[in-house]
């Protein structure tokens, strides 16, 4: 996640210089084509419906069968073997080329992110870890996945280890996922018995194993390191990077931690081309993506939209509206529970893509959308969230230890407006003393949902507090 | 039981910086610390750079000889372009960084963390025992803020922690506790006991051990200095005194048994001379009576006159005795512990823990022979573990099974098994020999059985072929105070001798451990007792001569590894005049020159242990053995631990504890 930051902050000459030499020599000359990789520029302006012949997960609502026979009749382990021939290199350029963004909540370049793993070993063995550890609130793509669509991801571990020069896949899984590990394990099984993974995996001569672990119910266990550890046996306390688990990860050994339906998409990036993907959203915005519409919308549901599509097309279209109409709606947690909540004129026109929603100053997150109409006590609401993670916060260290309580507690007062004006200032600078501060990112996105709360819906808390004195001085006179 | 992470042991393959770290002569890297330039070597830490221009970082996890845990936040600074502050304990330095240790940003994040620690703090200084010496407290006070804002405290107050019992040392106020987890640390990586460790999540993560039980270590002691909080405080000495009371002394010891015997030191004292009454009574008397008295006896010995000296007699005091029992023509002067038959002391690497306490560190091999280094030295153990667990030393012991906090292999307890190892037929004999240095340790206790001469010169004779040039794998490892200071000023070892010789006037010199007894002396031997405890050797005594403790003289005590190290009076009583005192010590630099280069190691050389490995004997007698193979024999070893009632409690707890673990597997048996 840091590593997305400082690359986004680079300014535009910053991030030319830090090319290679070549490459702006090519820069320069301009009429050359770009490097390999380049995803090519989007054309388009309008973003979304995605064509139905354009989905990637075809399974996703469980209507068809899941496991391989009905696998294979969607396409799935269709001439894996020739992808995998083709080498690590040619996998790699093709996500590159797709402009995949990490599906976890960061959104890192995923064909740079494999690259790392590129490096000349040095005898130790590579590991590919699948974060199935879906534990965000309001997020629910991953276990779609898996249960309907488990041979997706089966797949794309063999494809995405190919490309690492992985010796097996861990898929750690969320513990409460118990269907979902149970259709797992037994797509696991199918395609050990069917040769399309283990020895010899596909025919290609290619030694890959797939392991699954299933975790034991711990928020903190989605966040990469804390994962390792948990996988490693030990407490699921988040390690201190560097190094990252691209030099020291999973035993020790040089690792890469991705989402699963980062992985999911990964066959079919690699059959339909790289380019077909990236025609999909913006630039920097590449892809179909699994959006997760909760709240007060009349259908809740889980769909495929490409990206960068507006979000209010997207409620409308899919959940048939936010419930009592558009104009009822009083604001939308756009990512997760982590992101910062955007009030009703922000969603009227915001974009469902990374750039967008960093434009309205919150973040793309999960893709899962909270809707909240206007009866949401929206304090109560954001202090229910803050509450969760002063419960999954691992305790390691000092700010979101004791920030997240001591926000808490500030919040539990907010909801009946027993505080002074002063305080909302004050929890500002708190969330602000713990974001940034911490080990992992669990304390930025325990600060993020407060200082959302506080940016856009201030007015708010300051009324609840001016009721409540009224109230108290009434009852004492 | 953990061992350096995978990383470590693949040395360069680690990450990017182990592997900058152990290149060959790696190129120093700048980065500025203020603006102030500094060269480092890559892998540095941000810390540690600071560190070279005199920086100090506030940290409170951070300690050096322990893991990095990066988990306190304290330490965080800015570094240029980066947009987080990072954490210096933990972070690298990277070429051309420019750090800023008193910026805005680094000085807001301090006392971001500050306010953070201190939230759920209970501010009890006033009654803490840390307060004084507190690390909360002094950089609450550099870098904390000046006021509260913790506006909750009106509400629902501060977090409260139920206090934990782990033993009789440690006192616990878990409040107080800031999760810095340098006990878990120090527990798991220098004691090697998992006991404790970090239950619970978030605001109510708790450090404990897992179920109520007592903190079984030799080493529990230690955690209360590392607690920068007042969570861990010495028990027995609660509420005792203020630290900006006392006065810090230099000594010698830093374990439990001796830290926390201190109270032993004030019981069972002997305060005035005694001499024994025809009654059979001892009867309190003046110096001068008690001193005529032993003078008539002296008079009457016609220089049948022995000493024995015991663990705790410092090497003057044995000098002078022994130049009292020369000058009155007496011969006889003994240790206590007893050592090889022969004349094995003549020659100083025959007694001494040749390869340094230091250098077993680096020992890739290790064999110990009838001795239990974790309660015998366990300093000497914390260096082996810290071998085995960073160095992949291989272990193996030859005695009874015991557990010595590190994996080893117990090769059994036959003393045949030293001759198999030592002719090079058994299958650790490879394991020696293939080792860039080897090392044996021999337990003293192993040295005084019949085939002790045997075993000491087949050892020696073994090590000449393991030898390698400024490595002597030759060790024994003596386990009292005196020892290897009465070897060097040319006491025999043994108490036994004395008894042979029949003396006519015997004096015990801080000889407590019951090894002569009246029965064996002849009925007419006039017995002195110089020490400061009424033990064993004051009950068999005609006259007691009282002397000052160890913490209350000015005297040298010569290590194990032959290091002459120096005590000097702390607590109460009158030190020696000190012209005598330097008289003494003129005497002894005459008898042994290296005894009075205080904290000088003088290298005993090894060839000379050649001549003596001639004579071999046959090793037989019963299975190899060692006195202290529990806990619960670890703490009362000497008159002083014998005499304090802290001792006494730590006994009984290591016995309940005992007592439930096996109550918990009955009833699980069941």
């Amino acid at each position: 996640m840091a590593a997305i930051v400082r690359y986004n902050l680079l300014t535009k000459p910053q991030l030319v210089a830090t090319l290679p030499g070549s490459l702006q020599l090519q820069r320069l000359q301009s009429t050359q084509a770009p490097p390999a990789g380049t995803p090519p520029p989007q054309t388009k302006t309008k973003f979304g419906p995605l064509a139905d012949e354009d989905r990637i997960f075809t399974n996703l609502y469980g209507r068809h069968d899941w496991r391989l026979k009905g696998a294979l009749k969607r396409g799935d382990w269709y001439k894996t073997k020739e992808i995998v021939l083709k080498g690590p290199n040619w996998i790699i350029n093709e996500i590159k080329t797709s402009g995949l963004r990490g599906r976890g909540g960061a959104g890192f370049p995923s064909g740079m992110k494999w690259s790392f793993m590129q490096k000349p070993g040095d005898g130790r063995p590579k590991y590919l870890v699948v974060n199935a550890d879906e534990g965000e609130p309001g997020t629910c793509k991953d276990r779609d996945i898996m249960r309907h669509d488990p041979h997706k991801l089966v797949e794309g571990c063999l494809i995405a280890g190919a490309a690492m020069g992985a010796q097996a896949a861990y898929i750690y899984i969320r513990g409460e996922f118990y269907n979902e590990a149970s259709n797992m394990q037994l797509a696991i099984a199918e395609a050990y018995q069917a040769g399309l993974i283990g020895k010899n995996a596909c025919g290609t001569g290619y030694d890959f194993d797939v392991f699954m672990h299933r975790g034991a119910g711990a928020y903190i266990c989605g966040e990469e390191t804390a994962l390792i550890e948990s996988l490693e046996g030990k407490q699921g306390k988040p390690r201190l990077k560097p190094p990252f688990p691209a030099d020291v990860g999973v035993f020790g050994c040089p690792t890469t931690v991705t989402n699963v339906e980062t992985v999911a998409v990964a066959p079919a990036i690699c059959r339909r081309g790289g380019t077909w993907f990236a025609s999909f959203g913006r630039t920097r915005n590449s892809g179909t993506k699994l959006f997760n519409i909760s709240g007060h919308v009349n259908n809740p549901c889980t769909v495929e939209e490409e990206m960068s599509i507006p979000l209010k097309e997207l409620i409308e279209r899919h959940c048939g509206g936010v419930t009592g109409g558009w104009d009822n709606l009083l604001g939308v947690i756009p990512g997760g529970s982590s992101t910062p909540i955007i009030p009703k004129n922000v969603c009227d026109d915001v974009i469902m893509d990374f750039d967008g929603l960093i434009a309205a100053q919150t973040s793309l997150g999960t893709a899962a959308i909270i809707v909240m109409d206007k009866s949401t006590d929206v304090i109560k609401a954001i202090a229910r969230l803050i509450s969760f993670y002063k419960h999954e916060s691992c305790g390691q260290c000092t700010p979101c230890r004791e920030g997240i309580g001591w926000m808490n507690k500030i919040m539990t007062r907010f909801v009946k407006g027993d505080a002074q004006p002063a305080e909302i200032d004050m929890l500002w600078e708190i969330s602000k003393q713990i974001e940034g501060h911490t080990i992992c990112a669990l304390g930025d996105g325990a600060a993020w949902p407060v200082q959302g709360l506080i940016r856009h819906f201030r007015p708010e808390i300051e009324k609840r507090m001016q009721q409540h004195a009224q109230q108290t001085k009434r009852a004492s006179n | 039981m953990i061992r350096a992470p995978l990383v470590k042991a693949l040395g360069a393959l680690g990450s990017p910086t182990h592997q900058i770290a152990t290149r060959t002569a790696p190129e120093k890297i700048e980065v500025f610390v203020d603006d102030i330039p500094v060269q480092v070597l890559p892998g540095t830490t941000v810390l540690q750079a600071a560190a070279l221009v005199g920086v100090e970082i506030p940290r409170f996890c951070y300690h050096e000889r322990l893991a990095v845990a990066g988990n306190c936040r304290m330490c965080l600074v800015e570094v240029e372009k980066s947009p987080k502050p990072v954490a210096a304990c933990a972070m690298p330095v990277m070429k051309g960084w420019r750090i800023k240790t008193n910026s805005d940003l680094t000085r807001k994040a301090r006392e971001g963390v500050m306010e953070f620690l201190l939230m759920n703090h209970p501010l009890d200084c006033p009654i803490c025992d840390q307060g004084g010496e507190c690390d909360l407290q002094d950089q609450a006070m550099a870098f904390g803020s000046d006021r509260s804002r913790f506006t909750d405290i009106n509400y629902t107050g501060k977090r409260a922690v139920e206090d934990k019992d782990i033993g009789p040392l440690v006192k616990t106020i878990m409040t107080r506790c800031i999760h810095c987890t340098r006990c878990v640390r120090f527990a798991s990586e220098i004691a090697g006991v998992d006991d404790l460790g970090t239950t619970g999540r978030g605001n109510d993560m708790q450090i404990g051990t897992y179920v109520e039980k007592l903190f079984l270590s030799e080493l529990s002691g230690n955690v209360i200095d590392l607690c920068p909080v007042g969570a861990l405080t010495n028990k027995p000495y609660s509420f005792v005194a203020r630290p900006w009371e006392i006065r810090k002394v230099s000594s010698i010891d830093v374990l439990d048994a001796s830290r926390f015997a201190c109270d032993g030191l004030k019981r069972q004292r002997l305060v005035a001379p005694m001499v024994r009454m025809p009654n059979g009574e001892l009867q309190a008397v003046e110096w001068e009576g008690a001193l005529i008295a032993v003078a008539k006896a002296l008079k009457k010995a016609n220089g049948q006159v022995a000493g024995v000296a015991g663990q705790l007699a410092d090497v003057e005091a044995m000098v002078a005795l022994k130049d009292l029992v020369n000058r009155l023509e007496g011969e006889t002067l003994v240790t206590e512990q007893g050592f090889i038959k022969g004349s094995g002391t003549d020659v100083r690497a025959n007694y001494l823990l040749n390869s340094t306490i230091a250098g077993l560190e680096e020992a890739d091999a290790v064999l110990l022979v009838g001795t239990n280094p974790r309660y015998e030295a366990p300093l000497v153990n914390t260096r082996l573990r810290k071998a085995y667990v960073h160095n992949e030393s291989q272990i193996a012991s030859i005695g009874p099974k015991i557990d010595l906090s590190y994996e080893h292999d117990n090769l059994g307890s036959d003393p045949v098994l030293i001759k198999d190892v030592c002719s090079g037929s058994h299958a650790f004999s490879k394991v020696l020999e293939g080792a860039k240095k080897p090392a044996i340790i021999i337990g003293a206790d192993l040295l005084e059985r019949e085939d002790g001469a045997a075993i000491h010169a087949t050892i020696v004779e073994y090590c000449q072929k393991l030898k390698k040039p400024e490595w002597n794998p030759f060790n024994v490892l003596q386990n009292n105070a005196a020892q290897v200071g009465a070897y060097d000023v040319g006491y025999q070892p043994g108490a036994d001798r004395a008894v042979k010789a029949q003396p006519k006037v015997l004096f015990l010199l801080n000889a407590d451990a019951g090894k002569v007894t009246r029965e064996q002396l002849p009925k007419d031997c006039f017995v002195v007792y110089i020490g400061s405890h009424g033990d064993n050797g004051a009950s068999i005594a005609d006259a007691v001569l009282p002397g000052a403790a160890y913490t209350e003289k000015q005297a040298i005590y010569v290590n194990t590894e032959g290091r002459p190290q120096q005590t000097l009076p702390g607590v109460v009583g009158t030190p020696l005049p000190y012209d005598t005192l330097d008289e003494l010590r003129a005497r002894l630099e005459d008898i042994s020159p290296h005894l009075t280069r205080l904290g000088e190691l003088e290298s005993a050389g090894f060839n000379d242990t050649g001549a003596q490995a001639a004579i071999s004997k046959s090793i037989g007698g019963g299975a190899i053995d060692v006195k202290q193979k529990e806990l619960r024999d670890y703490f009362m070893t000497d008159a002083i631990s014998r005499s304090s009632l802290t001792m006494a409690k730590c006994i009984l707890a290591v016995n309940k504890q005992k007592r439930q673990d096996e109550q918990a597997k009955q009833s699980v048996a069941i």
